[in-house]
C-alpha cells in the first residue's frame, strides 16, 4: 500500500450560488521516501489537493491516505495535531514570523513537536549556521526559504509539503532550494511533495503528477532521477 | 472625484465595514456622550424654564419682617417693569402622622392670580376653605388619599394666645399638586437642609384669617420668554430688583405706621384695665390685713391674762413649797439624831451580841460538859445499883440472920422462960438455919446464936465493905450530881444571860424600830405633802397649758392669715407686675417694631430653584471631562486603524499614483472614508444620545426634582460642537495618516512594504534577563514595543475604561467617606435645637433644665446660632453660620475644631474667629485675614481669622463669646442648645426628636442623622452614576479592545494563518496573539486606577457643591473591584477575539503579500 494516496477525491467550493469544482475525482499514490512533483497548471486544482494533504482543508468526498490513516476522516484537534506531528510545510512566500529571528522561526515549530530536532542543527543542515540570529528582513529570498524548510524539517515531519518553493526565488536560488529539498529526501528518507507549475523540475522527481482542471491526467514514476545540477529552465 | 474612486470607497467600505464600524462606535461614543451629557445640563434647564414659564412662577419675592399687606401689593404692582404680583399667606403647621407631628409648610392659594400656579397631578384643585390640595410626598407619609380629611395644628408662638390663622383646620384633601416653589422634591425624612419644612400644602386664602400677607410674589415684564437659566434673565431679574427695592423704605414706614397705631392702642386700653384691676386687688387686701390685725390683738390680751395667773399660782406654790423645804429640814435634823442614836444602840447592841456570843460560847461549853458529867453519873448510878442490890441482899441475909437469932433469941428465952419461951428462937432457927425448932436445946440456942451472931457478924463486915464501896459511889455520885446540878446551874445562868441579852438587843431594836417608824412617818406626811403640791402645780399648769395653747392656735391662724395675706399679696403683685411687662413687653415689642425690612428676593432665594440650578450646571462640568476621555480614544483608535489601512493599501496607492491621481485625490478617499464613519457614527450618537442620556440622567434628578414634563429637544449647538470636535478629531488622524503614504512615490510604493522589521527590543540586551524568558514571553515582549500606536491605544483604551469605572466608585466611596469624616471627626453633637427667639431667659433656662433633666439626653450646650454673611475686602460675599459655644472648652465634645494645617485640635477663644476650609477656599481667605462679618440686622463687625478648621458639610464660622461681644458690643445671648443624645435606641432617639419638635419654643431641630441618612439617600443616586460609568467603561473598552484585536488580527493575519498551518491548537494561536493584549489591558487597567484616582478628585474639586467638601477617597476594595470589571470587559473582548482567530483560513498562508 501506497504511503500516499489519493482516492477518487473531490473538493466544491461554494461561492453564493456557484459552486466551483477544484477536485473532481483525483486519483495518485506517493511511497515513503520519494521525492513527488505535482505539475499543472493554475487552476489545476494542484493547490487544492496540497491543501487537503496539508489538512488545511477538507475534501467534498473520496479518501486521503497517510500513512495508513485516512486524514479525511480527522476532526477539528486531530487534524490539528496531524499538522502539528506530520507535516512540514514549506510556502512559496516563506512565511516568516518577521518578529522573530532565523533560530527562533525554527524553535516556533519544533517548540511544539514531541519528538522536533535542534533548531540550530537544522540551520546548519540548510547552511544557516551563521545566520542564525538575523531576522528574516535581513535575509535574502533564498536564505528567508532555505530557513523555511529548516523550519518544516524540524518538526521531523512524514511528510513535507512545498508549494512552489522557488516561485519567489531566482533561477540560481531555485536551484539551490530544489537540490536542498532533493538532499532532505535522499539524506533523511523524508517523502517530499513538490507543487510547481514548472515541468522543467519534473525530472527530479522520482514521481510526477500532473493534473489539469481538477483531475490528474498522468503519473509517471521516474526510476532515474535527474541531479539538479543538471536541470536547466 | 471620479466615478471609480467613489465606488471604490463604497465598495472599500463594504469590505472592511468592521474597521468602519468600530471608527463610526467610537465617534458615536464619542460625539454622542459629549452631546448627551451637556444637553442633560441644557434639557433640564429648559424643561424647568417652561415649567415655571408654564406655572406663571415668581420672579421676585418680597418678605417683610412684619407681614405685607394689600397696599404694598398695590405698590409692587406700581414699580416698573413688575407685571403682576400677589400676595399669599403661609404658616409652618403641624399635620400628625402617626404618633409624630410632621411640620408642614401650609400656603394660601390666591383669589385671582396665576401666580406660581399649581400642576394639577390628579384630582381637583381646592376651591371650598375647608379644603386643601397636597403634594405626593404628602400622601405617601400620611398615608391619606383624595377624598380623606386632613388635621392641622398650629405651631402658635409661644406668648401669643391669638386666634387661629385659619376659619377650618379640618381639610378634605382635593388634589395632588406640584408647586413651581417646591421643585425639590422632599421625600420622606430627607431635608436638605437644617431647619427644613418636610412638606408643604396649599389651601384657599378664604380658609386664612389672618390680614396680612407673609410673602409677595411678583412677575417681571418680557421674563417668561427668557431661559431662566441663562445671564439675560438674571440681568432682567437684577433690574428689576432693584427697581422694587427702591420702593421697599417708603412700604416699610407705612406698615410700621400701621401697626404700631394699631399696638400702642391696645396697649393703653390694657394699661387702663391693668390700674382698675390693680386698686380692687389692693383694697381686697387692705381689708384683709384688717381683720388678721384684730385677730392679732385679741390674742396677744390673753397672753397677757395668761401671764398674770401663771405669776399668782407659782408664787402659792413658792410658799407651800417653803414648808416643805422647813419640815424636810426638820426630818433631816431628826434623821440626823436618830442616826446618832441609832449608831450608839447599834454599838451598844453589838456589844451585847458580843457578850451573847460569849455567853453562847459559855452555855455551848457547859452543854458540850454536860453529857460528860451526866454520863459519869448514869456510869455511877448504874455501878451503884448492883452495889446497893448487894448491900441490900446482905441486908436482907442480916435481917434474916438477925431474924434466925432473934428466934433464936426469943427459943432461948422462951427457953430459958420455959425455960423462957421457946417458940421464938425455934421461929428464929427456922427463919436461920431451919434449925428444928423443938430440938434444941439453949445451949445449942446459944451456939446458934452465938454462930448466928458471928454469920450476922460476918455478913454485917461483908455488908459493911459493900456498904462503904457504895458509900464511896454514892459520894462519887453525889459530886457528879453535884458537877451536874451546877453545869445544869450555869447553863440556867447562861440562858438566863443569853435571854437578857436578847431582851437588851430587842430593846435595842425596838428602839431603833420605833425611831425608824416615827421618822417614816414624818417623811411620810411630808412626801404626801409633796405630792399634792406637784397635783396642785400640774393641774394649774395644765390649765395655764391649755389656755397657753387656745391662744397659740389663735396666734397660728392669725399667722396662716398672715402669711396668706402675703401669699395673695405676692401674687397680686405678681400678676400685677406680670400684666405690667407684658404691657411694658408689649410696649417694648412695639418700640422694638424698629421699622420692618423688606428682603427682595430672586428665584436664587428659593432652595429648590437655586438646587436645581446648581445641580443641573455641575452636569455641565461632567460633559466636558467624560467625553474627552472618548475623544481621546477615538483618534487613537482612528489613526491606528486608518494607518493600518492605508498600510494595507500601499500597492493601491501607488497604483493610483501610477496611474496619474493627485495625492489629495487619493487621500481624499481615505478622508471620506473617515468622514463618512466619524459623520455617520456621530450623527447616530447624538441622535440616540440627546434622547437617551439626557432621560437616563433625569431619571437620576427626577425623584429628586419635580418640573413636570421633561423636554429632550436636539440641541444643535453641542450637537454642531460634538459633531465636529469628533468627526475633525477622528478626520485629522486620519490625515495625518495618509499623508505620509501619499507623499511617497509610487515605484516604492507599489513595492511590497518590508515588513515591519523585527527589532531587537533594549530588553535583549540585558541578556541574564532575556534568557530568563521563554520563547512566547520574548514574542509577546518583542510585539508590544513593535507597535507603539497599537501601545499607545489599547493601553489609553484600558486606562480610560479602567478610570471610568474607578471614578464611579471613587465618587461613591468619596460621597461614603465624608459620613465618618463629617460625623465622627467634626461634628459630634446629635441635635442642634433653635429655640424661639422671643423666649425669655427664665424661658431658656427652663429649657436648659428640661433637657438636661431628659434621660434622652447625654449633655447640652447652650449655643448661639445665627446667620451671617461674610463679606471679603475684594467683594465677595457668602453666608454661613455663626456659632458661638457659651462653654468653650467643652465645645469639643460637640464639634471639633481641627486645624487645617496642623490636624491639631483647637479651642476657641479670643477674638479671633475660626471659618470652615470650603468657605476659606471659595473667598481665598487664610488664617490672619480680617473678614467683615455682617449679621442679619445689618450690623458689621471686622474680626481676624484665627484658623481654618476642617468641615465637610455647609459653612460655619466659630466665635468665643468674648469675641462675639467684643465684635458687636453685645453679648452673645444664647438661642439655642447643642445636645448629645445619651445612648438610646433610635426609637428612642426619633420619639425625643419628635417632642423637641411638638414643643412651640424650639424654632427647628436638626438632627445630625437626618444628615447622615440624607446623604445615604443619596448614595442610591450615586450607585445610578457608577452604573452609568460603567456602562460607558464598558462601551469604552469594547470599542478599543476589539479595535485592537481586529487591527492585530488583519495585520498578522498571514503570521497567524502560518501558525496555524505549522499546527498550532487553537488555544495556542489565542495565547500567541492575545498575550500582548493581556500584558496591554494589565498595564492600561493599573494606570486607569491611578488615573480615576485622579479624575475622582478632578470632578469633586469641579462639581463641590455648595456647601459639601469632598475628600477624594477611592478604597481598595474599589481598585480591586475596577481592576476586575475592566479586566471581565477586556476577557469578554478576548473571548471574541478566540474566535475570530479560529475562523482565520490558513489558505491565507499561502497567498502572496498583498
Amino acid at each position: 500500500m501506497a504511503y500516499i494516496s489519493f482516492e477518487q477525491v473531490t473538493k466544491q467550493y461554494k461561492m453564493g450560488e456557484v459552486t466551483i469544482p477544484a477536485l473532481s475525482g483525483a486519483d495518485f499514490s506517493v511511497e515513503k521516501g520519494q521525492l513527488a512533483v505535482i505539475l499543472g497548471a493554475s487552476g489545476a486544482g494542484k493547490t487544492t489537493a496540497l491543501n487537503i494533504l496539508g489538512g488545511m482543508e477538507t475534501v467534498t468526498s473520496g479518501a486521503v491516505r497517510v500513512d495508513g490513516r485516512d486524514i479525511t476522516k480527522l476532526k477539528g484537534k486531530q487534524l490539528i495535531r496531524y499538522r502539528r506531528e506530520d507535516i512540514g510545510f514549506v510556502f512559496q512566500f516563506y512565511n516568516l514570523v518577521p518578529n522573530l529571528t532565523a533560530v527562533e522561526n525554527v524553535e516556533l515549530a519544533a517548540q511544539i513537536c514531541s519528538d522536533s530536532l535542534s533548531a540550530s542543527d537544522m540551520l546548519e543542515r540548510v547552511g544557516l549556521s551563521d545566520r542564525m540570529n538575523n531576522f528574516p528582513a535581513q535575509l535574502s529570498g533564498g536564505e528567508q526559504q532555505r530557513v523555511a524548510i529548516a523550519r518544516a524539517i524540524a518538526k521531523n515531519p512524514k511528510l513535507l509539503l512545498c508549494d512552489e518553493p522557488t516561485g519567489a526565488l531566482d533561477y540560481q536560488t531555485g536551484k539551490q532550494i530544489l537540490q536542498l529539498l532533493q538532499d532532505t529526501c535522499r539524506r533523511d528518507g523524508m517523502t517530499v511533495l513538490i507543487i510547481t507549475h514548472n515541468s522543467a523540475i519534473a525530472p527530479m522527481a522520482d514521481v510526477v503528477i500532473r493534473m489539469a482542471s481538477g483531475h490528474v491526467t498522468d503519473i509517471r514514476q521516474n526510476p532515474q532521477p535527474t541531479p539538479i545540477a543538471e536541470i536547466e529552465w | 472625484m471620479t466615478r471609480s474612486l467613489r465606488k471604490n470607497i463604497f465598495r472599500e467600505i463594504r469590505g472592511t465595514w468592521k474597521r468602519f464600524l468600530s471608527i463610526a462606535m467610537m465617534a458615536l461614543l464619542g460625539a454622542g456622550f459629549f452631546a448627551g451629557i451637556n444637553a442633560s445640563s441644557v434639557d433640564m434647564q429648559l424643561s424647568c424654564d417652561r415649567y415655571l414659564d408654564g406655572q406663571n412662577c415668581f420672579d421676585l419675592e418680597v418678605l417683610s419682617t412684619l407681614g405685607l399687606t394689600e397696599d404694598d401689593v398695590a405698590a409692587a404692582l406700581e414699580v416698573k417693569g413688575i407685571s403682576d404680583a400677589v400676595g399669599i399667606y403661609s404658616e409652618n403647621v403641624l399635620v400628625s402622622i402617626g404618633d409624630s407631628d410632621e411640620k408642614v409648610k401650609l400656603l394660601s392659594i390666591p383669589e385671582d392670580s396665576s401666580i406660581n400656579a399649581l400642576y394639577l397631578l390628579e384630582g381637583e384643585m381646592a376651591q371650598k376653605a375647608n379644603e386643601c390640595v397636597v403634594p405626593q410626598s404628602l400622601l405617601d407619609i400620611t398615608g391619606k388619599q383624595i377624598g380623606d380629611t386632613l388635621s392641622i395644628t398650629e405651631t402658635l408662638d409661644v406668648d401669643e394666645e391669638e386666634e387661629s390663622s385659619f376659619r377650618y383646620t379640618d381639610l378634605t384633601i382635593t388634589g395632588v399638586i406640584q408647586s413651581p416653589l417646591y421643585v425639590y422634591a422632599s421625600s420622606g425624612s430627607n431635608e436638605r437642609s437644617t431647619g427644613a419644612v418636610a412638606d408643604f400644602m396649599y389651601v384657599p386664602q378664604s380658609n386664612i384669617t389672618e390680614d396680612y400677607f407673609t410673602e409677595l410674589y411678583l412677575t417681571v415684564d418680557g421674563a417668561a420668554d427668557l431661559n431662566a437659566f441663562e445671564e439675560e434673565y438674571e440681568n432682567l431679574i437684577d433690574n428689576a430688583e432693584v427697581r422694587v427695592k427702591a420702593i421697599a423704605d417708603v412700604r416699610e414706614q407705612a406698615r410700621y405706621d400701621q401697626l404700631t397705631g394699631e399696638a400702642n392702642a391696645e396697649i393703653d386700653d390694657a394699661q387702663a384695665e391693668l390700674d382698675d384691676k390693680t386698686a380692687e386687688g389692693e383694697q381686697k387686701l387692705a381689708d384683709a390685713q384688717k381683720e388678721i390685725d384684730d385677730a392679732q390683738r385679741k390674742i396677744d390680751d390673753g397672753r397677757a391674762e395668761l401671764k398674770t395667773s401663771r405669776v399668782k399660782a407659782e408664787r402659792q406654790f413658792a410658799e407651800a413649797q417653803d414648808e416643805i423645804d422647813s419640815g424636810e429640814a426638820s426630818l433631816r435634823k431628826a434623821r440626823q439624831q436618830y442616826r446618832t442614836q441609832a449608831a450608839a444602840a447599834n454599838k451598844k447592841r453589838e456589844e451585847l451580841t458580843a457578850q451573847r456570843k460569849t455567853v453562847a460560847a459559855q452555855l455551848a461549853e457547859a452543854q458540850q460538859q454536860r453529857p460528860e458529867v451526866a454520863q459519869t453519873a448514869a456510869q455511877l448510878e448504874e455501878q451503884r445499883t448492883p452495889l446497893a442490890d448487894a448491900v441490900a441482899q446482905y441486908q436482907q441475909a442480916i435481917d434474916a440472920l438477925t431474924a434466925q437469932l432473934e428466934e433464936a433469941q426469943a427459943i432461948r428465952k422462951q427457953l430459958e422462960d420455959a425455960q423462957t419461951g421457946q417458940e421464938q428462937p425455934e421461929k428464929a432457927q427456922a427463919d436461920q438455919e431451919q434449925p428444928e425448932p423443938g430440938g434444941m436445946d439453949i445451949a445449942e440456942l446459944d451456939a446458934q446464936i452465938e454462930q448466928l451472931t458471928a454469920a450476922i457478924a460476918q455478913t454485917q463486915a461483908e455488908q459493911a465493905g459493900y456498904a462503904e464501896q457504895l458509900a464511896q459511889l454514892d459520894e462519887g455520885l453525889a459530886q457528879a450530881q453535884a458537877g451536874l446540878a451546877q453545869i445544869d446551874d450555869g447553863i440556867a445562868q447562861a440562858q438566863s444571860g443569853i435571854a437578857q441579852i436578847d431582851d437588851g438587843i430587842a430593846q435595842i431594836d425596838s428602839g431603833l424600830s420605833s425611831g425608824k417608824a416615827q421618822l417614816n412617818a414624818a417623811e411620810k406626811k411630808l412626801s404626801s405633802a409633796k405630792r399634792q403640791l406637784a397635783n396642785a402645780r400640774a393641774e394649774a399648769y395644765a390649765q395655764l397649758r391649755d389656755a397657753a395653747r387656745e391662744l397659740d392656735d389663735g396666734q397660728a391662724e392669725v399667722d396662716d392669715g398672715k402669711e396668706e395675706l402675703i401669699v395673695q399679696r405676692a401674687d397680686f403683685d405678681k400678676q400685677i407686675a406680670d400684666a405690667q411687662k407684658e404691657i411694658e413687653d408689649a410696649r417694648a415689642k412695639v418700640g422694638d417694631i424698629n421699622k420692618p425690612t423688606w428682603y427682595v428676593l430672586t428665584r436664587d432665594g428659593n432652595s429648590g430653584l437655586s438646587s436645581f440650578q446648581q445641580d443641573s450646571s455641575n452636569l455641565k462640568i461632567l460633559g466636558v471631562t467624560f467625553p474627552l476621555i472618548f475623544f481621546l480614544v477615538a483618534v487613537l483608535i482612528s489613526l491606528s486603524s486608518m494607518t493600518r489601512m492605508v498600510e494595507e493599501q500601499r500597492g493601491l496607492i501607488g497604483t493610483l499614483q501610477a496611474l496619474g491621481y493627485s495625492g489629495g485625490q487619493i487621500a481624499a478617499k481615505y478622508l471620506i472614508y473617515a468622514a463618512t464613519a466619524s459623520i455617520s457614527g456621530a450623527i447616530i450618537g447624538e441622535l440616540i444620545c440627546f434622547r437617551v442620556i439626557p432621560v437616563v440622567i433625569w431619571n437620576i434628578y427626577r425623584s429628586f426634582y419635580h418640573i413636570g414634563t421633561f423636554y429632550t429637544p436636539f440641541d444643535p449647538f453641542y450637537g454642531t460642537v460634538g459633531l465636529v470636535a469628533c468627526a475633525g478629531c477622528i478626520i485629522v488622524a486620519t490625515g495625518a495618516a495618509c499623508w505620509k503614504s501619499v507623499r511617497q512615490t509610487p515605484a516604492h510604493l507599489m513595492r511590497p512594504k518590508a515588513p515591519n522589521p523585527g527589532k531587537r527590543i533594549l530588553l535583549e540586551h540585558i541578556t541574564p534577563l532575556w534568557k530568563r524568558f521563554n520563547f512566547s514571553q520574548k514574542v509577546t515582549l518583542r510585539n508590544l514595543f513593535r507597535y507603539k500606536k497599537r501601545f499607545l491605544m489599547t493601553v489609553c483604551g484600558i486606562a480610560g475604561c479602567a478610570a471610568l469605572v474607578t471614578t464611579g466608585f471613587g465618587l461613591r466611596d468619596s460621597i461614603v467617606a465624608l459620613l465618618p469624616l463629617q460625623f465622627d471627626n467634626v461634628m459630634h453633637y446629635d441635635t442642634l435645637a433653635v429655640t424661639d427667639t422671643e423666649l425669655s431667659q427664665e424661658e431658656f433656662t427652663e429649657l436648659y433644665d428640661m433637657l438636661q433633666a431628659d434621660t434622652a439626653v447625654a449633655d447640652c450646650m447652650e449655643i448661639r446660632a445665627e446667620s451671617v454673611k461674610i463679606v471679603t475686602s475684594n467683594g465677595g460675599t457668602k453666608e454661613l453660620n455663626l456659632l458661638v459655644p457659651q462653654e468653650p472648652a467643652a465645645f469639643p465634645s460637640y464639634i471639633s475644631l481641627l486645624d487645617m494645617e496642623t490636624e491639631e485640635e483647637l479651642t476657641l477663644s479670643g477674638d479671633e474667629v475660626m471659618l470652615t476650609q470650603q468657605v476659606a477656599d471659595i473667598l481665598g481667605i487664610q488664617a490672619g485675614d480680617t473678614i467683615s462679618l455682617r449679621r442679619e440686622d445689618g450690623t458689621k463687625a471686622d474680626v481676624t481669622v484665627g484658623a481654618i478648621v476642617h468641615n465637610y458639610l455647609s459653612h460655619y464660622v466659630f466665635l468665643s463669646p468674648e469675641g462675639y461681644e467684643a465684635a458687636y458690643q453685645e453679648p452673645a445671648e444664647s438661642n439655642a442648645f447643642m445636645l448629645n443624645t445619651a445612648d438610646i435606641s433610635e426609637t428612642e432617639s426619633d420619639a425625643f426628636t419628635t417632642s423637641l419638635n411638638r414643643d412651640d419654643r424650639f424654632t427647628s431641630i436638626s438632627s445630625t442623622r437626618a444628615g447622615k441618612e440624607a446623604v445615604r439617600d443619596n448614595l442610591a443616586l450615586l450607585d445610578q452614576v457608577v452604573m452609568i460609568l460603567i456602562g460607558a467603561a464598558a462601551a469604552l473598552a469594547i470599542v478599543v479592545l476589539y479595535n485592537l484585536s481586529n487591527i492585530n488580527i488583519s495585520e498578522r493575519i498571514r503570521e497567524l494563518a502560518t501558525i496555524k498551518v505549522l499546527g498550532f491548537y487553537d488555544i495556542e494561536v489565542y495565547q500567541y496573539n492575545t498575550r500582548e493584549n493581556i500584558v496591554l489591558t494589565l498595564l492600561g487597567t493599573v494606570i486607569g486606577l491611578f488615573g480615576g484616582r485622579w479624575l475622582t478628585s478632578f470632578i469633586l474639586k469641579t462639581m463641590e457643591m455648595q456647601g459639601i467638601v469632598f475628600e477624594p477617597t477611592v478604597a481598595w476594595k474599589s481598585y480591586l473591584l475596577s481592576a476586575v470589571i475592566t479586566l471581565v470587559f477586556a476577557t469578554l473582548i478576548n473571548f471574541i477575539t478566540y474566535f475570530s482567530l479560529k475562523k482565520i483560513n490558513m489558505v491565507e498562508a499561502l497567498k502572496s503579500v498583498e
